[in-house]
């Protein structure tokens, strides 16, 4: 009878074991993307707007113009250069 | 470029494993999280690169950016001691020959962005391939597009009736001859960048020249040690005379050259050294004159004969046959292609005493 009741209780330990693994990884799992969706939510939250723009050909030519608008009149370039650089 | 175009980013940058996952701002500084673009650029450093790599680059490319600070394309050191050697030694006077020295032959300069990443800023600058960082700096936007008016016209062969250089048809570029050691420097403050201890030989490639087998075996040995390579191989290149500079009512800097000759000259080494031991070389006329300067003082390169005015010169349009190998009097008794006296103005005769050829040692003419 005593035997029995070793057998019985090892026997539910190794059925127990892969639920109990797989309960673990299930929690792990939860937590790592609870963490990385909150990160995530930050970054989109941060936008980088030097890559957003410079990315962006329109927003780069509109502000673009707006440099040349403000720079009227000034020449980058002296009109004086003759001759081969 | 478009100004736009100039600063456009190709989104693919952010797929560089090595620079795209670096934030902009560690790099370039500003605020990227500002959405308004005049806050967010203050304090924006443009090419991080100069004159300083070791805080952007460096972090990485360590070493490099430790020799580079000695790079001839960041130090422009030769220019300095040249026009040093013919500046007016007077304290005001070489002030003002150094305040006219960095504001137009020291823009010059180039840095690791200005090669690898943006067109360097003495030709207006512009991303390269969309700020993609190129490992090979390309041709036409990058190395000719500063060495342009001599180098490029020569080896793309754009001098009226003069060929491209031979090794442009076997489709080399800049690289293959200037490698990234001699572009990166090597710790070495050189006077000049024909002493550039890992700069181009001919022999790299043509190591079999001066053996029996090789091509023309006893024209190369006969000649070996006697001419540069330039010699033979040369066609007619590019000298300027004079070039002035100054600034123009809204201080914009300008430069005045004078009409540039297509010629070959000729004379004697003024370099002569273990590595560079031949007696003739090809030489080329110095652009400047002795009032390059003038607009900022008057008398500001008074010691101007101090060196010669003909100097030692690789030109790019190298062929295998040239008028002057074509036989062997197309060189011998053709006191034309020698530097003589009468090429040179009365005034700079003395400076030009050790690279004119005296007649006697012009080559005799010899029987077909």
């Amino acid at each position: 009878m005593e035997k029995k009741d070793w057998f019985d209780s090892r026997q539910m330990e190794q059925t127990m074991k892969p639920l109990r693994n797989a309960a673990f990884s299930v929690l792990a799992l939860v937590v790592s993307l609870y963490f990385l969706g909150d990160s995530w939510s930050q970054a989109t939250t941060s936008e980088n707007h030097c890559f957003t723009c410079h990315t962006n050909p329109r927003k780069l030519i509109q502000i673009t113009r707006e440099i040349a608008k403000a720079r009227k009149g000034e020449a980058a370039k002296s009109a004086a250069i003759e001759g081969e650089g | 470029m478009a100004p736009h175009e100039k600063v456009y980013v190709d989104s693919e940058f952010a797929e560089d494993e090595n620079h795209g996952e670096m934030g902009c701002e560690e790099c370039h500084g500003g605020n990227p999280s500002d959405p308004n673009w005049k806050t967010a650029h203050k304090d924006v450093v443009r090419d991080p690169s100069y004159p300083d790599p070791s805080k952007t680059c460096g972090q990485c490319h360590e070493e490099i950016a430790e020799t580079f600070k000695t790079s001839l394309h960041m130090t422009l050191a030769p220019y300095k001691k040249m026009i040093d050697m013919r500046a007016n030694p007077e304290e005001s006077a070489h002030a003002k020959v150094e305040v006219a020295r960095e504001s137009h032959c020291n823009s010059c300069h180039s840095s690791c962005g200005q090669c690898h990443v943006s067109r360097p800023d003495s030709v207006d600058g512009g991303l390269l391939a969309a700020h993609l960082f190129q490992k090979r700096p390309p041709v036409h936007t990058v190395c000719t597009a500063c060495h342009g008016s001599r180098i490029e016209k020569e080896y793309f062969g754009k001098n009226a009736g003069i060929p491209p250089d031979i090794h442009k048809e076997k489709y080399f570029k800049c690289g293959k001859c200037h490698k990234a050691e001699e572009m990166h420097g090597d710790g070495k403050d050189y006077g000049n960048r024909y002493e550039v201890e890992n700069g181009p030989d001919c022999l790299d490639c043509h190591e079999e020249i001066y053996t029996d087998t090789s091509v023309n075996a006893k024209q190369h040995t006969d000649h070996k040690a006697k001419l540069s390579c330039q010699v033979c191989h040369s066609m007619p290149y590019k000298n300027c005379y004079a070039c002035h500079v100054g600034k123009d009512d809204q201080g914009l800097t300008y430069y005045k050259t004078q009409g540039s000759m297509l010629n070959f000259k000729i004379g004697l080494n003024p370099l002569q050294s273990e590595k560079r031991p031949e007696k003739f070389v090809t030489l080329r006329h110095v652009p400047v004159d002795p009032n390059t300067f003038k607009f900022y003082v008057e008398d500001g390169l008074s010691r101007f004969a101090a060196l010669p005015t003909w100097k030692l010169a690789t030109p790019h349009n190298i062929r295998r046959q040239t008028p002057q190998n074509k036989t062997c009097n197309g060189c011998h008794g053709n006191g034309d292609l020698f530097l003589s006296e009468k090429d040179v103005k009365a005034e700079y005769l003395e400076a030009n005493k050790k690279v004119i050829v005296p007649s006697e040692l012009i080559p005799k003419k010899v029987k077909d």
